[in-house]
């Protein structure tokens, strides 16, 4: 039988609600306040107040592979160099939370992935520091520049900074995300990028669904907007440009290769072709959370109905 | 006859600058006669045979000889011209568009003394011994010969055959025994081990040759090449092996450079009764000899380099997928082909892994043979892989899926399943295992993880890689319409399998590798796909990606 397409991506984003796993979120919550307490008393007067600057800030999360990101604004005068500024805070960090969480360095962020609790819940924050262009200039102009630890889209290993406004970039596209069927498009294909483990920036998706919804607002079902997007990025990956909201001069398009749009534009290609070919493809390419399995789909479809993480049809018989 | 030889005078005839000095004659089944190409003043003796204007295993039927051309390129030691000439059925073309091609090699070759981008081997008579083709099969070694160095080195015979009414027997060069030390040739283990023979090398770093690219044909044209210090080890070699110990004969590879880090190796055949130096009185006043050469037919037996980039020269897989370690998971119909295929693309490390036995009856769809009987899988693909390429490693396990299983109920041991699976870049899952695709999602593996299965009657393939191998599997196969009902149940068998032939199934998988080996190629990643097949009118394979 053939899949209903909305009623399924309906049941996508209610069973992907953050609210769903409320308990993981006070946990993230506890410990982002930990942290922040942390670096706040080991910098003193050299950090403004830290702030989320990640998914959940912009209304745009899923309750799967869930994380914080933090942003950490330290004053000019705290450190002489970027690098000098990103090892201090890894070195405090690992310092602190070596014994329970997983500490590294990632791209413009260090990541810390705490053990499992005794619920097998897992926090995650990446805390991003950043430092003010100029002295005392951040309050007014919420302007930072990044360290780039490792190879960043376009940006070097090493290189000095990425500067840009964290806030813009939020308001950005918490603003534009304050559409429900806007903030819905970025969801799905958040839950299709997670699932899927496609190697995209979420800030590159939130974005490109903004410029979609610029070039032509959708109308009509959740699966007649989703494929217009998708469309949309078929069509024009390779060519949109994409300002940072936080610098201009910044093309997050930049952030993807030439090779990588590509495959992102045949990901794109494909899945129309297949979920219009055969709508039960749509669950493949776009699941519930199989944790928060749907009433409706859940119950009689056996498609949902289960609450571990497995597929529900019997396994088939395959040959080689 | 006579019209057929009056055309060919007539055809010859009338090609420009060309003129008849030796009338065309009927010699047994042969016309031969004498050309002159004026403005050039080279006469060539044309020999035209019975088969002409067709090719006789794919060389030309006419030959244009002159032996005062040997030093130019592209003369074979008779004196014959090597011409790049044109199919065609019709007498008068044919000779028209060979004697243009000898034109061509005139002002190519001897007019403006053409050099070749590629290197041209020098030409070696190779000599039938005692009925026998002989042949040294040789490949890379980490050593860097110097000029005059010699020694021993190993061999095994590798094969016994037959060319035509002669025997051939086919030898591995294996090692080199240089300083003591053993530097192996660079064959996989398999070749590396086994009963050795011993013969000597000497490395000249230039060809004997005379006329720049014919080898000398006798042993004292040998001489001006060689130190003394070889003949002192020949000597020694011939005199210190005692008569009851020594073999018929003693092989002589002889090296030279061929361009820049690369060497190649000629073989001589020494009979042990006839070695061919001697030793004269130096005229110094002291008691030491001065060895000679006898003026002696070297007997020439054949050599080939089939090093890696020779043996695999004509085509391979991308490099990406040669140079990886790769897992073969189930090596039924599917993945036997898949091992094959891969070993035949240049791929040098395989482990493949299957619990199952080899039963005649999986002999006609898969690559296994009947000759080799009733055997473990692995034993029997390992051999057969090994067999098709002297350069893969190939290891295996019997229980690998069910050591995954076992390990998997104990998630403390999830580390050590990882472990296992992350020493390989490529996973060729060919199980249909769903259990072990299910872990697969569970754990986590770095390598490309590549799962392929077929439907009934071969009708469909489908290919999942990660994330989600279980899901997408169980997705997928329900909506092609596998037919499970039309198995085949042969009287007795308690397990039903599906149908479709060696030549159903690998349609599919070959067009399933090309793929992803383009893929690879294009530095695309690896994502999902489907093979479905039609037929109206035409077959087709048709490629759904997801």
């Amino acid at each position: 039988m053939a899949t209903d397409k909305n009623k399924h991506l309906k049941c996508v984003l209610e069973s992907h609600k953050i609210k769903k796993e409320q308990s993981l979120l006070d946990k993230h919550i506890a410990k982002r306040t930990e942290i922040k307490e942390a670096l706040e008393e080991k910098y003193g007067s050299n950090i403004y107040s830290p702030f989320n600057s990640g998914s959940y800030a912009k209304n745009t999360a899923v309750n799967k592979k869930f994380d914080f990101d933090f942003m950490v604004p330290f004053k000019r005068d705290a450190f002489k160099t970027l690098e000098e500024m990103f090892e201090d805070v890894y070195k405090f960090l690992n310092e602190k939370y070596r014994l329970e969480a997983q500490v590294r360095k990632q791209k413009v962020s260090i990541g810390l992935d705490f053990s499992p609790d005794k619920d097998l819940d897992i926090v995650k924050i990446d805390v991003v520091p950043g430092r003010e262009l100029n002295k005392d200039q951040y309050p007014t102009d919420d302007n930072l520049n990044l360290y780039v630890y490792d190879q960043f889209g376009s940006f070097q290993k090493g290189s000095d900074r990425i500067q840009s406004n964290i806030q813009a970039q939020i308001n950005k596209i918490k603003d534009s995300a304050d559409k429900v069927s806007l903030r819905q498009m970025i969801r799905i294909l958040k839950v299709w990028k997670i699932h899927n483990s496609k190697p995209i920036k979420s800030f590159f998706i939130e974005l490109i669904t903004i410029k979609a919804f610029e070039n032509k607002e959708p109308d009509g079902d959740l699966w007649v907007m989703l494929k217009l997007i998708m469309e949309y990025i078929r069509d024009n990956v390779k060519t949109v440009a994409l300002p940072d909201p936080g610098n201009s001069n910044n093309n997050v398009a930049d952030s993807m290769t030439s090779s990588d749009k590509d495959v992102l534009s045949n990901d794109m290609k494909n899945m129309i072709d297949q979920i219009e070919g055969n709508s039960d493809f749509i669950k493949s390419y776009f699941p519930a959370n199989s944790k928060f399995p749907c009433d409706d789909e859940g119950k009689g479809s056996g498609s949902y109905g289960v609450k571990k993480d497995v597929a529900s049809v019997p396994p088939p018989t395959r040959f080689g | 006859m006579d019209d057929r030889l009056n055309k060919i005078i007539e055809f010859v005839s009338r090609i420009d600058n060309v003129k008849i000095v030796k009338d065309f004659e009927l010699d047994g089944f042969i016309i031969k006669g004498s050309v002159f190409v004026e403005s050039t003043s080279l006469v060539f003796h044309v020999e035209i045979s019975q088969h002409y204007p067709f090719q006789f295993h794919d060389t030309e039927c006419i030959r244009f000889l002159n032996k005062d051309l040997l030093e130019y390129n592209h003369v074979n030691d008779d004196g014959s011209i090597c011409i790049h000439t044109y199919q065609c059925p019709d007498l008068e073309k044919k000779i028209t568009y060979d004697f243009e091609s000898l034109k061509q090699w005139i002002v190519k070759y001897y007019i403006n003394k053409e050099k070749d981008n590629h290197y041209e081997h020098i030409i070696v008579p190779y000599d039938v011994f005692e009925d026998t083709y002989e042949y040294f099969l040789f490949t890379e070694v980490d050593y860097k010969f110097s000029k005059g160095q010699f020694g021993f080195f190993n061999y095994s015979n590798q094969a016994h055959g037959v060319i035509i009414d002669k025997n051939s027997l086919v030898n591995l060069v294996k090692s080199f025994e240089i300083d003591r030390n053993n530097y192996p040739c660079k064959w996989s283990k398999v070749y590396q081990s086994g009963k050795n023979l011993r013969g000597i090398f000497l490395f000249l770093k230039v060809p004997p040759v005379s006329n720049k690219r014919f080898v000398v044909k006798k042993w004292s044209q040998l001489e001006p090449y060689v130190d003394q210090a070889f003949f002192d080890f020949l000597y020694k070699v011939d005199k210190g092996t005692p008569k009851g110990k020594k073999s018929p004969v003693l092989p002589l590879l002889v090296g030279y450079e061929i361009g820049v880090d690369e060497i190649h190796w000629q073989s001589i055949l020494i009979k042990s009764d006839e070695f061919p130096n001697y030793g004269v009185k130096s005229t110094n006043g002291d008691r030491s000899y001065i060895g000679k050469f006898y003026d002696r037919d070297i007997i020439w037996a054949q050599t080939k380099n089939i090093s890696y980039k020779y043996f695999f020269g004509r085509g391979t897989l991308n490099k990406k997928i040669t140079d990886s370690k790769i897992l073969i998971i189930g090596i039924g119909a599917i993945g036997s082909i898949v091992a094959t295929t891969l070993v035949r693309g240049g791929c040098t490390s395989l482990n493949i892994c299957d619990h199952d036995i080899k039963e005649p009856e999986n002999v006609c769809r898969s690559e296994y043979l009947f000759l080799t009987g009733i055997t473990n899988k692995v034993n029997d693909l390992s051999q057969m892989l090994t067999g098709i390429s002297p350069f893969v490693e190939i290891t295996y396990s019997y229980k690998l899926t069910d050591f995954s299983k076992f390990l998997y109920n104990d998630p403390s041991s999830y580390q050590v399943l990882e472990q296992v699976f992350n020493e390989y870049d490529i996973i060729f899952d060919c199980s249909t295992d769903n259990d072990l695709a299910f872990i697969f999602d569970q754990i986590n593996v770095t390598a490309n993880i590549i799962n392929l299965s077929i439907t009934n009657h071969a009708k469909d393939l489908v290919c999942i890689t990660k994330p989600n191998i279980y899901k997408w599997v169980c997705e997928v196969f329900p909506l092609l319409g596998n037919d499970v009902n039309d198995l085949y149940n042969p009287t007795g068998c308690w397990s039903p399998t599906f149908k479709a032939s060696y030549n159903d199934i690998e349609s599919l998988v070959q067009f399933a590798i090309k793929h992803i080996n383009l893929l690879f190629e294009n530095q695309k990643p690896i994502s999902n796909f489907y093979l479905t097949t039609t037929f109206e009118d035409t077959f087709k394979i048709n490629i759904h990606q997801f």
